[in-house]
């Protein structure tokens, strides 16, 4: 339901959750230059605002609603760039008097979102912290692996751009760039308001009226996409003091998730590296016991493809030998019926448990928002088992491989030179 | 077949304990799609030494039963974890200090996987070479758990505080440990451990819970246990101070992370357990976290940033306390946590705090009952503790001020130890 141009608010009905979740999305194009004010500006309004000024006041006002939380984080959807606020009280049915509890929560987020507290110490101190999340992300080798990889293959588009923010670009924010960035939310970005759980819609159109006195706005921003460029496939090292080596290797799938052809690659990768019937998973940790875990995924809305696993250093050309291998194997349809089946059944499986989850729910319904679709889940659920072992074979071999990327231990002697 | 439904939770599960001893608990949460079902047996990574009614010791090298969680998905007729995905379920497992739990969940039909479910955990399938050929994937696993900053930090803090008791090791032991693990050693633990009279199976479900009951009696009717000796844990006698009072170590990190841990005596009863268990969270989220004034101070004069907590745990057999940051004023951060102590032993708490914190865990522990895998294992926790599933919540609500200050007792006899974690200098 549009309550203003560009603002609109989506309910998603359900009796079995022990809470009323909501999720305000804020979207704007992902550029190198907006993503790490954004970054910032999202723990900033997390921190406290002008009528809740101090940490203290902000978690008593969460805590008299008994334990509503709160949480604002960025992602990227493909050329998109998402900021949201998110939310969860407790059905106020649980609760044998008060009945305004769904209302005082807007009321708290209307705080949070209209009225926040831009002072130069709340800037500094989310500043550092925002600095040292991204720190933190480099010292873990799994998190690390995955940036260097996106980084190295996705040059010169919207893929290589890192959600968070690099430490530099983050580094040289200043206030004003917050406050600039705080108008474009508000102001020009595309809005959704999600609401989840048992409530009353009605009150719930009154209360979002009331308390979010947002503005029309006439942008558009795209979302999905191709991915592409002209850097050729290549290898790239990386140094890090750690005993075991991680690898990423990179695909370009020339799919959109938009296509109906990505139902095909999905069953796709889940062949090749989903789950534990996966060649991936059987090939390279149950035949030759060299790795723990071993993952392909889908970057779906950009169109690109990424496989990881954590191994010995000695076991890394043998590793990235096998892992190609598997992936020719999907290529040349190199699997029987049974694999198909069983990889369908287990994706439609984790569909209807969706609808089990709050936050799958949510992310449902954004994702036909910016497919601009009605899709129910049925539907997918069709189009998964609609897919053949020829479609398969079509969308993977539309895949461009674009590189490895290695994380290992210096060797001593490299070193030294 | 036994209903119980919680009024004040809005929450109903149906128990039997089936004649061969298997404790069954069908957990109904109407409309949902889903199902979870958890076979758990008490067998934890710290039973390393297991005595039986006959005073006879039986002595397990650390991470068995880790290692047993990874050898029980080989069957006879191939592996457990294809034989759940073919029929459009997910299975896993995991080993803790408290327990080992298998777990399937699916969106389909209930019937086949809680049969195999059943029939892979109360089978043991291994020879020589399979075992061998598992312990290179452990290690590999072990590995990877010690070059996570955060999960590295716990082990020390933990090997910092235990002499003796089994916390000391990693829950999947270490290389040697592995690498010494024998067929015998796995048989013996299992038969041990696995036996129906010392497990609990959960399910958690939309489905009718009748039939599920149903479905889980006709796979029991055909099977045969034999009978077991009962074993429960025994270790060797624990210092009262901590193995080592100060401890650093290096990795490839940008930050230093120091954590203060206290060894705080164990307390075998468990409704007094628990009472102080809540007592210290109280006091830690009242004197350590965004409600004490000087938190806020902290941060503006960067003794720590937003990687900064605190934690309690009370067992049976062991308890501690630890406060933990990223910082680079180590010296600072420990002097504030001297402070914080000094003000957690006066006892003195705001009733309004108190009153305040009581909503929060209410609101929280409602919300926890969304999550399937969060009902299954403290479902299975409450049964080998002999107590009911809401027992900690009206424990929660009958804390009054005073027993806080009783609290601070137990507080008063804590034993302090440091680990730091530096940068690696380049």
């Amino acid at each position: 339901m549009q309550i203003k141009n560009g603002v609109n608010v989506h309910f998603i009905q359900s009796k079995k959750f022990k809470d009323v979740g909501i999720s305000i999305r804020f979207r704007c194009q992902l550029e190198k230059e907006n993503v790490a004010s954004r970054s910032l500006l999202a723990l900033m309004l997390m921190d406290r605002c002008e009528k809740y000024n101090t940490k203290k006041k902000m978690s008593e006002v969460q805590d008299d609603l008994y334990g509503a939380t709160l949480g604002a984080q960025t992602v990227g959807f493909g050329k998109s760039h998402v900021l949201e606020i998110r939310s969860k009280i407790i059905n106020p049915l649980y609760l044998a008097r008060e009945n305004d509890l769904f209302e005082r929560n807007i009321e708290f987020l209307s705080e949070v979102i209209f009225n926040p507290l831009f002072e130069n110490k709340s800037f500094e101190e989310n500043k550092d912290i925002l600095l040292s999340k991204i720190n933190r992300m480099d010292d873990d080798p799994q998190q690390y692996i995955v940036s260097c990889g996106l980084k190295e293959i996705g040059k010169g588009t919207p893929l290589g751009i890192s959600t968070l923010g690099t430490y530099d670009d983050v580094n040289n924010l200043v206030m004003d760039d917050i406050m600039q960035e705080y108008k474009k939310m508000i102001y020009e970005n595309i809005i959704d308001i999600l609401i989840c759980g048992d409530f009353d819609e009605k009150k719930a159109v009154v209360y979002i009226t009331k308390y979010f006195p947002f503005q029309d706005r006439n942008k558009k921003y795209d979302s999905y996409y191709k991915v592409e460029n002209e850097e050729d496939a290549k290898t790239t090292t990386y140094y890090k003091n750690i005993s075991q080596s991680y690898v990423m290797m990179t695909w370009f799938t020339n799919t959109m998730i938009s296509d109906k052809e990505y139902y095909a690659l999905r069953v796709a990768n889940g062949i090749l590296g989903q789950y534990s019937t996966s060649f991936l998973f059987q090939e390279v940790r149950e035949k030759r016991s060299l790795c723990y875990s071993i993952f392909s995924n889908l970057i779906s809305y950009d169109g690109a493809l990424g496989i990881t696993t954590g191994i010995e250093q000695n076991n890394l050309e043998e590793t990235i030998s096998l892992i190609k291998q598997q992936f020719e194997r999907v290529c040349k349809g190199d699997f029987g019926e049974e694999l198909l089946n069983t990889t369908k059944r287990l994706i439609i499986s984790s569909l209807k448990s969706s609808e089990d989850h709050m936050n799958s729910l949510m992310a449902f319904k954004y994702q036909n928002i910016l497919l601009e679709k009605n899709h129910k889940i049925q539907d997918i659920i069709k189009c998964v088992n609609d897919v053949t072992k020829v479609d398969i074979v079509s969308a993977i071999s539309k895949c461009l491989y674009k590189g490895t990327v290695i994380l290992r231990k210096e060797d001593a002697d490299e070193k030294d030179i | 077949m036994k209903k119980i439904y919680n009024q004040r939770y809005q929450e109903t599960r149906y128990e039997e304990t089936l004649d061969n001893g298997l404790k069954v608990v069908v957990w109904h949460k109407k409309d949902y799609q889903k199902s979870l079902g958890m076979m758990v047996t008490s067998l934890s990574a710290l039973d390393l030494k297991q005595q039986d009614n006959e005073g006879n010791i039986h002595e397990f090298p650390a991470g068995i039963a880790h290692f047993l969680e990874h050898k029980m998905f080989e069957t006879k007729d191939g592996d457990a974890m294809d034989k759940f995905s073919k029929i459009g379920a997910n299975v896993n497992a995991f080993t803790s200090y408290s327990e080992t739990a298998y777990y399937f969940t699916t969106s389909n039909s209930i019937c086949e996987p809680l049969n195999l479910l059943l029939d892979f955990v109360q089978e043991l399938n291994i020879d020589k070479k399979s075992v061998e050929k598992e312990k290179g994937i452990i290690i590999q696993e072990l590995n990877m758990y010690q070059q996570m900053s955060d999960s590295k930090l716990l082990m020390e803090i933990y090997s910092s505080l235990y002499k003796n008791y089994p916390l000391k090791y990693d829950i999947g032991g270490n290389n040697e440990s592995v690498s010494n693990t024998t067929v015998e050693d796995l048989k013996k633990c299992y038969q041990l451990n696995y036996h129906p009279s010392r497990m609990i199976l959960v399910v958690v479900t939309g489905e009718d819970p009748l039939e599920v009951i149903n479905i889980i009696k006709n796979n029991q009717a055909n099977k045969q246990f034999l009978k077991i000796d009962e074993v429960h844990r025994i270790f060797d006698e624990e210092p009262e101070e901590p193995a080592r009072l100060e401890y650093t170590f290096q990795m490839d990190v940008s930050i230093p992370k120091v954590a203060v841990a206290y060894k705080l005596d164990n307390i075998v009863n468990f409704n007094e357990r628990v009472k102080t268990e809540w007592c210290l969270r109280i006091l830690l989220d009242a004197y350590f976290s965004n409600l004490y004034p000087k938190f806020q101070e902290w941060i503006n004069e960067k003794i720590f940033n937003d990687y900064v907590g605190c934690d309690v745990d009370l067992g049976k057999e062991y308890g501690m306390m630890m406060f933990y940051a990223e910082t680079n004023k180590i010296d600072d951060f420990l002097f504030i946590i001297d402070e914080t102590m000094s003000q957690m032993i006066t006892g003195n708490i705001d009733k309004k705090i108190l009153e305040q914190l009581k909503k929060r865990y209410f609101g929280q522990s409602i919300r926890a009952l969304n999550s399937f895998d969060d009902i299954a294992i403290n479902t299975a926790r409450c049964f080998f503790e002999q107590c009911d599933f809401f027992d900690p919540m009206e424990i929660l609500d009958s804390i009054h001020i005073d027993d806080i200050k009783n609290a601070v007792e137990f507080l008063k006899k804590s034993r302090k130890c440091i680990v730091k974690l530096l940068p690696e200098k380049s």
